[in-house]
C-alpha cells in the first residue's frame, strides 16, 4: 500500500473514530469489545478494544477487503482519582490534534491543555514502528499507554 | 481481579497456549474479517488468539470468564524486510518459534523462555512485569544473525 495515501487516510480515520467526541460505536466483532469504523472509498479503518481504565486493543486498516496495516495499543489510568472527563480533555484533545512532526498513529510529540500534558515517543516509521505515550497532571504521571504496529504482509 | 480468579487465570494460561498456535492447533471461523483465528475452552474459561499477516502480523490473544473479556496479550513484528518473500524459511522460523512458546520455565511466561538454543536457531525473550501488566520483546537469531523480531504488551483488562 502508497504510504502517503495510508498516512493521509490515518488521519482522517483517527480522527472521526475514538478521537471524536461524536463517533457512533459500530456492532461489536468480539464479546465485550468496543468497536469503531471508518470507511472511505476501498479503504476500512477498524478499532476494537477492551477495558476503560486498564484499556486494550487494536486497529486495522484493510484495503480491498484485506487487512494491510495493523496497530496494537495498550493503555494504563494510572490514579484512580482521574475521572474520564479528565482524560477525554487531554487524551483525545491530543489524538485530535493536526500535526506533522510524527507519524500519524497517535498524537504529536507534545500537547498541553490547562494543567495536563501529553508527550508521545515514537520510533520506526508506518511500516514498523513502536511507542509511548503518556500524561502528566501537574506534572505527576496520570495515564501512560504502550503502542507498536506496522504493514501486515 | 480476585485471588481465586488470578490463581485459576495462571493455570488457564498455561493450557491454553499449547493448545492453539504454539501446539498447532486447529484454526476456527473467525469473528474478525482477514484474521486467522485459534481457539480453547475450559469451563467458564475461554481463550481466543487471532492474527493477521504471515511475514509481519499482528494479533491478540483473550481471555474471557463467563464471557466478560479479563485478560488480553497483544503480539506482533515479524521476519526481519530482508527476509520477506522467502515463506520456506519463513516457515521454519515459525516452526522453532512455536518450539520456543512451548517450552515453559516460569509460573507466568506470555511467549517463551528467556533463551533456548537448537542448531543454528536461537530464540531470546525479555519481559518486564507480571500476569496483570507486562511489555517485552522476543528474537530469533539464526546462525547468529537477528531474522524475526515480535514486541509484546498486556494484562489483565479493566
Amino acid at each position: 500500500m502508497d504510504i502517503e495515501k495510508l498516512s493521509a487516510f490515518l488521519k482522517r480515520a483517527k480522527k472521526n473514530t475514538y478521537a471524536s467526541e461524536v463517533a457512533v460505536k459500530v456492532t461489536s466483532q468480539r464479546p465485550g469489545s468496543r468497536d469503531y469504523e471508518y470507511i472511505e472509498g476501498d479503504l476500512i479503518y477498524h478499532d476494537t478494544y477492551f477495558g476503560g481504565t486498564q484499556f486494550i486493543g487494536e486497529e486495522i486498516v484493510y484495503e480491498n477487503g484485506k487487512p494491510t496495516w495493523g496497530m496494537n495499543y495498550n493503555g494504563y489510568v494510572l490514579d484512580n482519582t482521574v475521572t474520564e472527563a479528565e482524560i477525554d480533555k487531554s487524551l483525545r484533545g491530543a489524538l485530535k490534534q493536526d500535526y506533522e512532526d510524527v507519524i500519524p498513529v497517535r498524537g504529536p510529540r507534545k500537547f498541553s491543555v490547562d494543567n495536563y500534558e501529553y508527550t508521545n515517543k515514537v520510533s520506526g516509521d508506518l511500516m514498523r514502528f513502536e511507542g509511548r505515550e503518556e500524561i502528566t497532571k501537574d506534572n505527576r504521571a496520570i495515564y501512560y499507554a504502550l503502542f507498536h504496529g506496522g504493514i501486515i504482509k | 481481579m480476585e485471588e481465586n480468579l488470578l490463581n485459576q487465570l495462571h493455570k488457564f494460561l498455561q493450557e491454553a497456549p499449547k493448545a492453539t498456535y504454539a501446539g498447532d492447533g486447529a484454526e476456527v471461523e473467525p469473528w474478525r474479517k482477514g484474521f486467522k483465528e485459534l481457539e480453547y475452552k475450559d469451563g467458564d474459561w475461554y481463550y481466543r488468539d487471532s492474527y493477521t499477516g504471515f511475514f509481519q502480523s499482528w494479533g491478540q490473544e483473550v481471555i474471557w470468564f463467563k464471557d466478560k473479556p479479563v485478560w488480553t496479550a497483544l503480539y506482533g513484528g515479524g521476519m526481519i524486510e530482508k527476509f520477506h518473500g522467502d515463506k520456506d524459511f519463513a516457515k521454519q522460523t515459525f516452526t522453532f518459534l512455536k518450539k520456543a512458546l512451548r517450552q515453559k520455565e516460569s509460573d507466568f511466561q506470555p511467549r517463551g523462555p528467556k533463551k533456548l538454543t537448537e542448531d543454528d536457531w536461537e530464540y531470546e525473550c525479555e519481559m518486564e512485569g507480571d500476569i496483570k501488566s507486562f511489555e517485552g520483546n522476543e528474537k530469533i537469531l539464526h546462525k547468529g544473525e537477528v531474522v524475526f523480531t515480535h514486541d509484546f504488551i498486556g494484562g489483565i483488562v479493566i
